[in-house]
């Protein structure tokens, strides 16, 4: 009996020894990880892991500006059909062999060919490059069909980091899940639906990784990544729901951050039909949401109420003049607008916490004008068949729905929700808005090359949209992450994908 | 008998091509398209359009349903949309970890169960038969993921001596056990607990006990065998629930099994593992009752299927 005591002690000792390897950071991410190809990349998780692995030319900063990081420089002709780049010398990919001129061109070749089945994302966004040229060993120069002046923002993206032309060859299919890139950490280990670990990459051009290691797990539950930050299992956690802040931040050793984002929460409102179609119904309801309230009863005041329909990290942003919150305002142009009793309205939403509490909340303001508002909550599967129907099939009268700016510049964000040509299925110009005047300045502010004079041009169909009201603007919510107070360099970007190449550990 | 199961095995063929048909179309009914999905709210039509090709859905149903059994045929299930890996292989390391957490599970219920079970009834009325009772009572009503909730904060959270995250390892099989294998065991702790309680008013243990016997002979010997009978059924019915995959459990404690593949196959409309899930989970089904009807003939020598 007493051996067997000792021998079952023994068994159990791996239970209570607790080791944590400091050298190692545990980062517990919401969604799974798709595919490793920055040609393929288009996931919040695949963005935040291929940013330790791969480098793009430029990249961004933690404001969305423009940095070098495998160009040293770049430059935009006039016409904004030509981008320059000056490569960084003394550059090696995780697989030993060297980044070259020859490397950028055969990565962009090979994410733009129609017959790579592996490159939809990319061949997507750079669809306007028509040749890659090599100007001499350090110089490269991207030829375009068309003027695109926001076109070197999507080399910031994901889907411009660049990958060894080596490994492409030799994994094919499976260059997915085979990453090598120039970044500060090289790739692993991926254990499907679990986890992606990498490590520390030793001839790595700049500032050489802080940490051994970094594991980025996959935790889809909310109370399961709390209580791995809370365990001290996890060092940093995405995706803290803000009803969670309070006891999260109530432990010793935690601190929450909450930053801005590009994601904006929106209720597109189909402006080709009644009543919808006059903007003072448009404007009547913009003036009878009370934005401050909506985001404390909804996001514990984790956001900021929308001043554009350009994201504020986005470049080219300009706020406009409030729409405050007036119900008398509201009522009168309802009456001018020939509805003085108000109406009823459907509204399409997804079927999560933060939308169904929005829609409970904007159902209670706007009964106060006389609209009523029937709830959709829907699956997201359902909820993306109906929302991109064509208007000819479309049963759309209002939807709450978010918006975002990966790219992180205004061309993208007018063009997607706003430009004629991006009604669904096509893009998504959920509100059917179609305003040639608006079109044109996109069209201007993507055919020139000069950025003040872009900024300009958006700064103008912003106002236009801002008074054409065919959202109902709500709010931007914050990026809430948990983090332990001893780790350092891990954050939310803006696009709410997280940078982690300078994690590191305090004191 | 090995006739008959040889028939019952041929009679599941067509069982699993009806099932095979049936969820093929079942799944493209459901509205919701896979390539939106992989590709985000922010692609463009063309590159949805990308996707749609790479996936095979710019294809006909019945071109697609070909192009299914011909692959099905070969032993495979086509490539996973969510993964980019075989449908096979993410099925087979899921399952993996379902069995053994059903297996470890399905054994402490068992065990424990039969034991709380036989020392309830055989103390019957006793202190100990109604804390049992009320215990058993509490296993079946409190919900797992509750359960899973109290396990992770006690254990984890503020004893640190065990993992939040449920993992294919010692540790890591613990607290997920735990959470999953409450209801089952008190289920089969009040199945226990009520069968011996019945075979033991019956007359041939007033007999032995008539002949002397001492009382724990008469419960080993003469009234545990006939009282199990029941209780093996149950487990092996609550065995059959398990290894379905418990969705709620596994969401919990992250547990790479099959609930939780399901769940996230569902969400990504993963055509191709959805199809083989649901294939598994069939054959499944079809397995455990061939098996338990063989069972019947093993444990009870009346029933015979020659």
């Amino acid at each position: 009996m007493r051996r067997f005591v000792w021998i079952f002690s023994v068994l159990c000792l791996p239970l209570f020894s607790v080791t944590f390897a400091q050298e190692t950071v545990v980062i517990a991410q919401q969604l799974e990880h798709g595919s490793l190809n920055p040609a393929d990349n288009r996931g919040l998780s695949d963005n935040t892991v291929g940013r330790v692995l791969f480098e793009g030319l430029v990249g961004f900063d933690r404001e969305l500006n423009l940095v070098p990081e495998l160009a040293t420089a770049w430059e935009i002709n006039d016409e904004a059909t030509e981008i320059t780049f000056t490569l960084r010398q003394g550059v090696v990919f995780h697989d030993g062999t060297p980044f070259t001129a020859e490397e950028v061109k055969a990565y962009f070749d090979w994410a733009r060919d129609p017959d790579n089945s592996l490159g939809g994302r990319a061949r997507s966004i750079f669809e306007d490059v028509v040749d890659v040229e090599i100007l001499d060993a350090d110089t490269v120069r991207f030829s375009l069909s068309k003027p695109n002046g926001a076109m070197i923002f999507n080399f910031a993206t994901a889907n411009g980091r660049i990958i060894s032309s080596h490994s492409i060859e030799t994994y094919g299919e499976d260059i997915g899940r085979n990453p090598v890139g120039t970044g500060p950490f090289q790739f692993q280990e991926w254990i499907d639906g679990q986890m992606i670990t990498v490590t520390a990459f030793a001839d790595y051009w700049g500032e050489p990784a802080k940490v051994e290691a970094i594991e980025f797990r996959v935790v889809p539950n909310d109370a399961t990544r709390i209580a791995l930050l809370q365990s001290g299992e996890a060092h940093f956690i995405e995706m803290v729901p803000p009803a969670l802040v309070g006891a999260l931040e109530a432990a010793p050793n935690i601190v929450v951050e909450a930053t801005e984002s590009v994601f904006a929460r929106i209720l597109p409102v189909n402006t080709q039909i009644a009543p919808f179609d006059d903007v003072r119904v448009r404007r009547a309801l913009n003036h009878a949401i009370d934005r401050e309230q909506l985001v404390q009863v909804a996001l514990q005041g984790f956001g900021t109420a929308l001043t554009s329909p350009v994201l504020e990290p986005v470049f080219g942003y300009s706020p406009q003049t409030p729409y405050e919150y007036d119900l008398e305002k509201a009522q009168q142009l309802l009456a001018e607008a020939g509805v003085p009793d108000g109406f009823s309205a459907s509204v399409l939403t997804f079927n999560s916490t933060e939308f169904t509490t929005v829609g409970q909340v904007l159902q209670q303001m706007l009964s106060k004008v006389g609209v009523s508002l029937e709830l959709q909550p829907t699956e997201r599967g359902a909820l993306v068949d109906r929302i991109f129907k064509p208007f000819e099939e479309t049963d759309l009268e209002m939807s709450l729905v978010g918006a975002s700016t990966p790219t992180g510049d205004a061309d993208r964000a007018l063009k997607q929700s706003f430009a004629s040509s991006s009604w669904p299925p096509a893009f998504n110009n959920w509100s059917f808005y179609s305003n040639p005047k608006v079109d044109e300045l996109i069209e201007a502010g993507a055919t020139t090359g000069d950025q003040a004079e872009r900024s300009r041009l958006y700064a103008e169909a912003q106002e236009i949209i801002w008074n054409d009201a065919p959202w109902i603007f709500l709010y931007s919510p914050n990026n809430i992450a948990g983090k332990s107070s001893n780790l350092e360099g891990v954050f939310y970007m803006p696009p709410r994908y997280l940078d982690a190449r300078a994690a590191d550990f305090v004191e | 008998m090995s006739r008959y199961f040889l028939r019952r095995l041929l009679e599941t063929i067509p069982t699993l091509l009806g099932i095979m048909v049936a969820i093929f179309f079942f799944i493209r009914a459901l509205p919701g398209d896979p390539a939106r999905l992989y590709t985000g709210p922010e692609a463009t039509a063309s590159e949805v359009a990308i996707i749609r090709q790479r996936f095979g859905l710019d294809r006909s149903w019945p071109e697609q349903f070909v192009r299914y059994a011909r692959e099905l045929s070969r032993g495979s299930l086509g490539v996973s949309f969510r993964s980019n890996l075989p449908a096979t292989q993410v099925i087979k390391r899921h399952f993996q970890a379902t069995l053994w957490l059903s297996l470890t599970a399905i054994c402490l219920a068992t065990v424990v169960g039969i034991l709380v079970g036989v020392g309830a009834a055989a103390n019957r009325n006793s202190l100990l038969d109604v804390g049992i009772t009320v215990l058993a009572i509490l296993g079946i009503s409190i919900p797992s993921f509750f359960l899973s909730i109290l396990l992770i904060y006690a254990f984890a959270v503020n004893a640190k001596i065990l993992p939040v995250t449920g993992s294919l390892s010692f540790r890591g099989l613990i607290l997920p056990t735990l959470a999953l294998t409450m209801s089952s065991l008190a289920t089969i702790a009040r199945f226990a607990r009520s069968s011996l309680l019945e075979v033991l008013g019956e007359d041939f243990i007033r007999t032995a006990k008539a002949k002397g016997l001492a009382a724990a002979v008469v419960l080993q010997k003469h009234a545990l065998k006939n009282a199990l009978i029941p209780v093996l059924t149950i487990t092996g019915l609550q065995f059959g629930f398990l290894l379905s995959g418990t969705i709620i459990v596994e969401t919990v404690f992250n547990f790479p099994g099959l609930g939780w593949l399901l769940i996230q196959s569902i969400n990504a409309r993963d055509y191709p593992v959805l199809q083989g899930l649901m294939l598994v989970f069939a054959l499944e089904f079809l397995l455990i009752n061939l098996i338990v009807d063989l069972l019947y003939g093993l444990v009870d020598p009346r029933i015979s299927y020659d």
